[in-house]
């Protein structure tokens, strides 16, 4: 065996178990070692269900019969703590929630049950959801395996690290404006944020009913397709949910790279970014051209306007869902009460000015996106922060981390982002790739190929 | 529509029965200052025929 099996793919660890070479017991028994040897530092659960994962590998090892129609059956997988498992606490990485039992399975999590998935535990979050860096003085802040003094990122950073450190094979984590593809860019992991309503948020805890989205944090893209063929799909219960979606991620024909128009904005995506991302972008769009996609400049300068709107919509619902907890803020960790009071006295006027912007700049870029297929973009703009310096809640770093990535929550745009090289600190750096509405499976091609072609994703944190 | 004043920002609090120390009143009140600026920007958007919250998912 060339690599070990915590790092393998869900394709690979698929055609082991066909080929009877290991068991989901054998693999699972790995994944619970592994985490009792490195989370203590890394802090990436929140909760290890050890033996509910080993029960449950029983029951994968005793069905490994449908291994070659279902994928996920015995592969490990951490759940952001936001999801709900039934009778299993979801405390949301808050001391309000503590207590909370959650009384139903999420359509997720019944998602992953159905296919024998192992679920390993709960991964840790910036409370709520509610922060870019990954900050979390409650449930201790998980740490970069890059750097253990650096951020991973957030609010998903338990996901993103799990799956970066070997402690999952993949991870599921939430966006409402860069959640997922930030902590995916800061651990060098592919992390993916699929159209709105394309994958049920029914037993997620929500911070924005209109920005919320739920996806996969993986190791590749192919890994974030295979999980998306099953958490895609209609749910009545959501009333935002896409009908007839799920067909969209069968994977059949190859893509075809000439006829593949990719846009590079003009404005914004590239002003003020940090000059070594902004190397490691250049040099990932010229990887693209040698591959023979059509590498478009465009014209778009309305896009500075999105992410404040994004904020302008955010803030208002989450003091609304928040609004039987402000009561209580001392108990809440100080970046997220902060944000949250500072959002107080919103007025109907200045949340249906920021609805009515949101829809403008949809239509906007709607056009836009009429004349290509996707747009490459830095995932951040700013290098990663030391966690030390990241408590205050107003810090530039935390203020910028989400610029690019709240635009795409605002349209609701499929958006990837991959790995695309290191910093001189041998930090990962992340590249953006969005495209039109419901082509979430051409995004995920466009990623896979360009993986298929770099090794930027195999690049693996030193945790000894 | 609001104005910035910390007197402002105190009256909101006020409202939900919030105290803070000195030290997180101040960092508060820069994230409201913040948000305060978001709302304003939002003022000179032309957006007289638009419906709130719309996506545009067709061709």
């Amino acid at each position: 065996m060339n690599k070990e099996l915590y790092y393998l793919s869900i394709n690979e660890l698929n055609s082991m178990y066909l080929g009877k070479e290991t068991s989901p017991v054998e693999v699972t028994n790995v994944f619970l070692k592994r985490i009792k040897k490195f989370d203590s530092n890394l802090n990436s659960y929140i909760e290890v269900y050890e033996k509910d994962a080993i029960d449950n590998s029983k029951l994968a090892e005793s069905s490994l019969s449908e291994a070659s129609t279902n994928k996920l059956i015995g592969i490990p997988l951490g759940l952001k703590d936001l999801i709900d498992i039934k009778n299993k606490i979801t405390t949301a990485g808050s001391k309000i929630l503590e207590n909370n039992t959650a009384e139903c399975d999420a359509k997720i999590t019944k998602d992953f049950i159905d296919s024998k998935s192992i679920i390993l535990g709960k991964t840790n979050l910036v409370e709520f959801a509610f922060g870019t860096l990954g900050i979390n003085t409650t449930t201790r802040t998980c740490r970069n395996p890059w750097d253990m003094n650096k951020v991973p990122g957030g609010s998903s950073s338990g996901s993103a690290v799990s799956v970066s450190s070997g402690l999952a094979t993949f991870a599921i984590g939430t966006d409402t404006g860069g959640s997922i593809r930030m902590p995916a860019a800061l651990c060098g992991i592919t992390g993916f944020k699929p159209t709105y309503g394309t994958v049920s948020r029914v037993g997620v805890k929500d911070l924005s009913w209109t920005m919320d989205h739920v996806g996969p944090m993986a190791r590749s893209a192919n890994d974030c397709l295979e999980v998306m063929k099953v958490i895609s799909g209609y749910d009545s219960r959501d009333k935002y949910s896409l009908d007839n979606h799920k067909e969209n991620f069968i994977d059949s024909k190859k893509i075809d790279r000439t006829n593949m128009k990719i846009g590079i904005p003009k404005q914004y995506f590239f002003d003020d970014v940090d000059s070594e991302i902004l190397k490691r972008v250049n040099e990932s769009i010229e990887i693209f051209k040698q591959l023979g996609y059509q590498i478009i400049e465009i014209d778009m300068p309305f896009v500075s306007d999105g992410r404040n709107i994004n904020i302008g919509v955010l803030i208002p619902e989450a003091i609304s869902i928040h609004r039987k907890f402000l009561g209580r803020s001392k108990e809440y960790t100080k970046t997220v009460i902060n944000r949250l009071l500072g959002g107080l006295g919103v007025t109907a006027d200045e949340y249906l000015d920021a609805s009515r912007a949101m829809s403008s700049f949809n239509q906007k870029m709607k056009v836009k996106m009429s004349k290509i297929d996707a747009i490459i973009t830095p995932t951040v703009p700013v290098l990663t922060p030391n966690i030390i310096d990241s408590y205050n809640p107003n810090t530039i770093e935390a203020n910028s981390m989400g610029k690019f990535t709240g635009v795409f929550n605002l349209t609701g745009q499929p958006s990837i982002s991959i790995p695309c090289g290191l910093t001189n600190q041998n930090l990962p750096v992340g590249l953006m790739i969005s495209g039109k509405m419901k082509e979430d499976l051409k995004i995920l091609k466009i990623a896979r190929d360009f993986q298929n072609n770099s090794d930027f994703h195999e690049l693996r944190p030193n945790l000894s | 529509m609001l104005d910035n004043s910390k007197e402002a920002f105190l009256s909101q609090l006020k409202l939900k029965n919030i105290n803070l120390s000195n030290e997180d009143f101040n960092q508060s009140y820069k994230t409201y200052l913040n948000f305060r600026k978001i709302y304003a920007s939002m003022k000179n958007q032309d957006i007289d025929n638009f419906e709130p919250r719309q996506r545009y998912f067709g061709e």
